[in-house]
């Protein structure tokens, strides 16, 4: 039996049976395999909805321009990760995506979406747009640049369609501190200090990524505060009838870049909703995500949203593990 | 490590050598003041600042940001006779040689919220004055530079003017230094910071002109190129894993004697700042002297190059 591709690419973030928040970041483009395939060769995604997906950020972000957020002093840094994800794209898909030139002038072309344009490397009026959202469109990971100026990272600029509820027009010119303070506990505090240091040390160049996961339900990976009426009502009710088709292990992988040429950090995160049904067609994922639900420290669940969601999935996965073999192969 | 080739030298000015490093096409990318490790035996490295490179028209708009995909790393590299060495083998370095450095690391970044840069270099320490230069020059910043130099020994003098034109104050006389510090610095607009490369007497300068004129600390940086040695009381260190003791003498520092004693330590800049050399403490307390470890990371770690043991304590370290 062959593994659909959405499972057998699946970057599944748990690799215990608990749980609790860490900065748990490996090394960048390593190659890393599951279960049930393989993940993690390339920093970009491009799935087989790759089109779908674009046309999706496209569609929100002409809606609401305030998903995109550029502060005036992130001008190089935004020009150094455009620059930086052209590259990458072009070096991990040569064939459906190239950049040339090596002076100022280049020409960037990407046939999967019937992009083409010239610009002049730091003229921003040799390109439609702004050059972070001229890149960010192009790519299914949400973007955000952080700043890295007073022994501090700073949200400098961004275009988030995805956010897991958050609001990138709220968090634009937060420190990293002040962007993770939601996170509960002082562990979870610390965490983050020691993730603050480590970002501000990288070298030049070097990229690093981490996963993070959820619940969700519904396969719409925009949950930011700025759709919260869209998704908001549907969470609270939690009238889910069938779990395996509706509820959703929402993982996040998030790649952390320090820019080589401004010394910002670009950090991407890619969304991958999978099903419970899907998850469940790997004995292992099921058996793991069941148990961290049902061990998940208080405060962890709580700032997860999975006091209710949590024990609901975990029951629907362990009555799976029990049931005729197929039955789960939604 | 990067394998790069000497594709030129130059005598810029008596004692300084310039020294133009090209790889198998084009290097990674830095930020300014973006410095690399040059090996100049094995496993001691030097950090040399990178400096644009050289255009005789100067930048103009078609030019590339400074910094991205350079073919060429140009260092210049001040002689130091006392020195341990790296200079003098930077000095007999010729076209062809093949020399190994780290990628580049950024410890001497601009403040991109700066509403205006006072550059102030000293000597040598024009080297990543000039790289800030040019930055802001190719993103139409707002900078000032002044240049203290000795009359004829400054390199780069020309290649700063040719990039600040007249953003450039030069003082060669040692006097005039204060008066031309305090008309930049009192005259600079809200929010402005200032760097200064070069003497420590140069940087407690710029930092004592900057207090009276009300600056705040955190907009006044220094890129010192004259290590202070890390001399203190003198204590013992126990290496855990063969269980050596190597004495630190007053006059020294941790990683001089662990050099001495012919242990292997990383190491790259020698003041505190990179982190290269951070090892873990078993046992005893350390009077911490860096800039790079949290307050979290100090429980269990200190930095060889610049902290010592606490006064009367011996320190046990995980080598």
């Amino acid at each position: 039996m062959t593994v659909p591709e959405d499972v057998a690419s699946y970057p599944f973030p748990l690799p215990h049976d608990t749980y609790r928040i860490s900065a748990n970041v490996e090394e960048a483009g390593v190659e890393r395999a599951t279960e049930a395939g393989a993940w993690g060769s390339t920093m970009l995604h491009v799935g087989p909805d790759h089109a779908e997906a674009i046309v999706r950020r496209r569609t929100i972000f002409g809606r609401e321009p305030r998903r995109f957020v550029a502060a005036p002093h992130a001008r190089a840094a935004s020009w150094d990760a455009m620059l930086w994800l052209l590259e990458r794209m072009a070096r991990e898909r040569p064939g459906e995506a190239q950049l040339e030139g090596d002076g100022a002038r280049r020409r960037w072309r990407n046939h999967r979406l019937g992009v083409e344009a010239e610009f002049v490397v730091g003229d921003d009026a040799s390109l439609p747009e702004h050059p972070l959202a001229f890149a960010a469109a192009q790519v299914e990971e949400d973007v955000v640049v952080l700043g890295d100026r007073g022994d501090a990272l700073w949200l400098d600029a961004g275009l988030v369609t995805a956010a897991s509820v958050w609001s990138l027009a709220f968090d634009a010119g937060m420190s990293f501190a002040e962007l993770h303070r939601p996170v509960p506990g002082d562990e979870a505090r610390r965490v983050f200090e020691r993730a603050e240091r480590f970002l501000l040390r990288l070298h030049p160049g070097e990229a690093w990524r981490r996963l993070n996961w959820g619940l969700q339900l519904d396969d719409e990976a925009d949950l930011s505060l700025d759709a919260f009426p869209a998704w908001g009502p549907r969470r609270a009710a939690l009238d889910v009838v069938d779990p395996g088709r509706e509820v959703f292990l929402r993982t996040e992988v998030q790649h952390l870049v320090k820019l080589p040429l401004t010394g910002s950090v670009l950090f991407l995160i890619g969304v991958r909703p999978l099903s419970l049904g899907r998850v469940a067609t790997v004995p292992g994922w099921a058996g793991r995500l069941a148990s961290v639900l049902e061990t998940l420290a208080p405060g962890t669940s709580a700032y997860k949203e999975l006091d209710t969601l949590g024990p609901l999935a975990a029951e629907w996965l362990r009555r799976q593990a029990h049931a005729p073999a197929g039955a789960a192969a939604t | 490590m990067l394998e790069l080739r000497v594709a030129d030298v130059a005598t810029p000015c008596a004692g300084v050598r310039s020294v133009t490093l090209v790889g198998d096409g084009p290097l990674p990318s830095y930020p300014p003041g973006a410095h690399v490790g040059l090996e100049w035996a094995p496993g001691r490295l030097n950090p040399y600042s990178l400096t644009p490179t050289p255009s005789p028209r100067g930048p103009t708009p078609r030019d590339l940001p400074p910094g991205l995909d350079p073919e060429e790393y140009h260092l210049s590299i001040a002689l130091r006779p006392d020195g341990e060495g790296g200079s003098r083998r930077v000095h007999a370095l010729a076209p062809g040689d093949r020399v190994r450095a780290t990628p580049p690391r950024s410890s001497f970044p601009p403040v991109g919220t700066a509403a205006h840069h006072v550059l102030v270099a000293g000597g040598i320490g024009v080297t990543p004055v000039l790289a800030h230069a040019a930055w802001h020059a190719f993103w139409g910043n707002s900078f000032e530079v002044l240049l203290v130099q000795r009359p004829g020994v400054t390199p780069h003098a020309a290649d700063l003017r040719a990039l600040a034109g007249d953003r450039l104050a030069r003082a060669t006389d040692r006097t005039a230094v204060p008066a031309l510090l305090d008309e930049a610095l009192r005259g600079a607009p809200w929010n402005s910071h200032v760097y200064t490369c070069g003497p420590p007497g140069l940087i407690a300068a710029v930092a004592a002109t900057a207090r009276r004129a009300h600056w705040v600390a955190d907009r006044v940086h220094a890129e010192p190129f004259v290590h202070a040695p890390a001399t203190g009381t003198p204590f013992t260190a126990v290496l855990r894993r063969s269980g050596r003791e190597v004495a630190v003498g007053a006059g020294e520092s941790l990683l001089d004697a662990l050099d001495r004693a012919g242990v292997a330590a990383p190491r790259l800049c020698r003041q505190g700042v990179c982190g290269e050399c951070v090892t873990e403490v078993a046992a005893g307390r350390v009077e911490h002297r860096d800039t790079v470890l949290g307050d979290d990371e100090r429980d269990g770690h200190m930095a060889l190059c610049v902290s010592r043991a606490a006064v009367g304590e011996t320190v046990e370290l995980q080598l």
